[in-house]
């Protein structure tokens, strides 16, 4: 008799703490349940995803080849990424932009910039002198708004590229049917720039808006 | 009597792991998860780079040096 009361007290205590732990741990889910959204249509879920800075330049090389500068009357000729090769001769045609998509998955603003400016990038002193010039628009209908006209960049014609970054455009899409950039080049060559192999490197830099 | 010490013991071992389950429930703060920081997964800046290039040769009738 002994050791079945106290058996029966035991088991009393197990059984009472066991159910104390049981409304505790309901108590504890329905916290957690409300927190993370889970079997409940009124729930929210606690949970932010950064929007993500992604561009890739799908078509990132642009070259002319050789060539050079016809003779006078015109002292200096002008390439560019339009189809135009002007009193120049054996340089290719070229009439393809650089592209620059939006990979991310925001909305994002994008800058360039060169490393090296017209004289630098090409040189001699005839005609204008050397021009290097860039132009934005965009590849897919709708990818960018310059933050007042919709559908435009914020390079709308050739301006002269720098090593300083210049706004290209203020908001370009990330919606993958509206995400793509074209860069188009302008060049004038002075018929004194000197001979040799000439190069530039240019950075777009995205920015999550 | 043998059985009756190990149903006890059995017991008290319910007993401690009941008590231990409690006192971590307890515990339990949904506040952590609250106030959590988000992690950042992603950047929010990017470079692309291009590159652009030419050859200019000597004009064969000597326009360019």
């Amino acid at each position: 008799m002994k050791s079945t009361n106290l058996l029966m007290i035991v088991a009393v205590v197990a059984v009472s703490l066991a159910a104390i732990n049981l409304i505790v741990t309901i108590n504890k889910v329905g916290d957690i349940q409300a927190l993370t959204g889970y079997a409940t249509d009124t729930a929210t879920a606690n949970l932010t995803v950064q929007g993500a800075a992604s561009i890739t330049f799908v078509i990132s090389n642009i070259s002319w080849g050789s060539g050079y500068v016809n003779e006078s009357p015109i002292t200096f000729a002008v390439l560019d990424t339009v189809g135009n090769t002007i009193n120049g001769t054996n340089w290719a045609t070229v009439s393809t932009g650089l592209t620059l998509r939006n990979d991310g998955n925001n909305d994002v603003t994008i800058n360039l910039s060169a490393d090296k400016n017209s004289t630098q990038f090409i040189g001699g002193t005839a005609g204008n002198g050397p021009i290097f010039q860039w132009n934005v628009s965009n590849a897919e209908e709708g990818s960018c708004s310059n933050g007042g006209t919709n559908n435009a960049t914020n390079i709308t014609s050739f301006t002269d590229a720098n090593i300083t970054s210049q706004l290209a455009c203020w908001n370009l899409s990330n919606d993958a049917a509206s995400d793509l950039l074209r860069i188009d080049l302008r060049l004038e060559i002075p018929q004194d720039a000197a001979p040799g192999a000439k190069g530039v490197t240019i950075t777009a830099n995205a920015t999550t808006i | 009597m043998d059985r009756e010490k190990l149903i006890v013991v059995l017991l008290l071992v319910a007993i401690v792991l009941s008590v231990a389950s409690v006192l971590i429930t307890s515990n339990l703060s949904v506040d952590e998860l609250e106030n959590a920081t988000t992690p950042n997964i992603v950047p929010d800046e990017d470079n692309g780079a291009a590159s652009v290039s030419l050859v200019v040769q000597p004009n064969p009738a000597g326009g360019a040096e």
